[in-house]
């Protein structure tokens, strides 16, 4: 490739990271039609934005053929460390995009999923609810509370 | 004139100049390494997180696009299986530089493929580093030295054709944006003004064994406060220590330190990715003596 293309290239890339960095310092959203491609070098210096002074995260029950609520163990399904659970659990893709139906579609699309894997491994439920809980944290470690303390707990989803 | 023709050689040598392909083969073979210990990670669950039998929650699932439905949604096990055979046998192409090219092409379209299927639900930068790194890897001949395709070609591992310096200094410069971005905005989030971010984190999802041990010990808010100091000031001029050929090797144990405790304290181990690159910042000619000194001395003691 010429010296002359390569060039343009790297000046190219220099617009599009210049051009993100302005997006993160001063929150300038660019051009709809670049913002795919400036969004994503924007990922790639973007920081912990925040913390919770609370933990949060996923819970489910399904109802049994007796009428009963069962609460459903939901580690299986999310085989990962505690916060790439919570993340993925959240399914934030869509929230990104400020797309709050596609937000609701997906927890149930998650809600249906739960509902055939518990049937395949022999439990049967007719209807589903996923809840998303808030708990205080504690120094003793991230479940310790959520029994007793729960703070919040809102149902997402039920199929 | 004059000085516009200096400054064009000076861009000139700075961003196309031929060099060894030393330092980029190591960064090679060290990507391949954390690609592989990554997918590591995935393997034991691949057809609850990317079969149509699991939890796979596609990105374009309910979304309108001309993309068929045999990319959009998951695939059946059987598939999802060999897909990620053939995912495995890249990284260890690309691992050890055997059609180098091909390998580099199935790992960006199976990682992107990937991100639809399942890691878009955990969008990250390092997830975006690392595609971005493959890319330039693509196009770098990074092959050139330490690769099968050496061995193959000219008889010996260390073997090795010059390449254009163009893709280490693309890498090293996104390596810079990245800290001094991440660094700078910190100076602005209301988030980052004081202790509480890491006081929380430190017992938030992240939180591993370490954190909670120094977190019944009841620290106190200042020490948060001075570790966040540390962390932005060290952020914002290190990108700058990286290029400073006198500090460079202290600024990089910083770096290694920096994200070794956060992957120790804070379970985000994944930007140990990133150890490699610093190697990109040294001069690839002495990256070269460097390793030529140490193989040579090694021959001597066999």
């Amino acid at each position: 490739m010429s010296k002359n293309i390569l060039s343009g290239l790297i000046i190219l890339y220099f617009i599009i990271t210049t051009t993100a960095f302005c997006y993160a310092m001063a929150g300038q959203s660019p051009s709809p039609r670049f913002q795919p491609i400036i969004f994503y070098s924007y990922g790639m210096m973007a920081p912990y934005q925040g913390y919770e002074t609370f933990h949060q995260g996923l819970s489910a029950e399904g109802l049994k053929d007796n009428g009963t609520w069962e609460s459903i163990d939901l580690d299986p399904y999310f085989p990962f460390l505690h916060g790439e659970k919570t993340m993925r659990s959240y399914v934030n893709s869509y929230l990104l995009k400020d797309d709050f139906d596609l937000h609701h579609k997906s927890f149930k699309r998650m809600a249906r999923h739960i509902q055939r894997l518990e049937k395949k491994d022999g439990r049967s439920f007719e209807h589903i609810r996923l809840y998303w809980d808030t708990w205080p944290m504690s120094p003793d470690g991230i479940y310790t509370r959520l029994k007793d303390e729960r703070i919040t707990h809102t149902l997402m989803a039920e199929i | 004139m004059r000085d516009f023709g200096a400054l064009l050689q000076a861009w000139n040598i700075w961003w196309y100049r031929q060099c060894p392909p030393h330092a980029l083969a190591i960064v090679r073979i060290c990507v391949g390494l954390f690609l592989l210990t990554y997918a590591g990670t995935y393997i034991l669950n691949i057809p609850l997180l990317f079969s149509n039998e699991g939890m796979a929650l596609p990105l374009l699932a309910d979304v309108n696009t001309p993309l068929p439905t045999w990319i959009i949604q998951p695939p059946s096990v059987a598939i999802a299986y060999l897909i990620a055979c053939i995912f495995l046998i890249a990284i260890i192409l690309f691992t050890i530089g055997w059609y180098y090219r091909l390998a580099t092409i199935i790992l960006i379209i199976l990682g992107i493929y990937y991100w639809q299927l399942s890691l878009h639900l955990f969008a990250t930068s390092y997830n975006r580093l690392i595609l971005f790194a493959l890319i330039i890897l693509l196009f770098s001949g990074a092959d050139r030295t330490y690769s099968l395709r050496m061995k193959k070609e000219k008889g010996a591992w260390d073997s090795w054709f010059p390449i254009s310096i163009l893709p280490s200094r693309l890498l090293a410069v996104q390596v810079t944006v990245t800290y001094l971005g991440v660094g700078l905005q910190k100076y602005t989030i209301e988030g980052w003004q004081g202790g509480e971010i890491l006081y929380y984190s430190m017992m938030g999802m992240w939180s591993t064994s370490f954190a909670r041990w120094l977190m019944q010990s009841d620290p106190p808010m200042a020490l948060f406060d001075f570790l966040v100091l540390v962390t932005i000031l060290f952020e914002t001029v290190m990108p700058f220590g990286l290029w400073h050929a006198k500090t460079r090797k202290w600024w990089m144990l910083g770096g290694i330190g920096f994200h070794f405790f956060i992957a120790i304290f804070l379970s985000i181990w994944w930007f140990i990715a990133l150890y490699p690159l610093y190697l990109l910042f040294f001069v690839p000619e002495d990256v070269y003596d460097w390793v030529k000194e140490r193989l040579q001395g090694r021959q001597k003691l066999q």
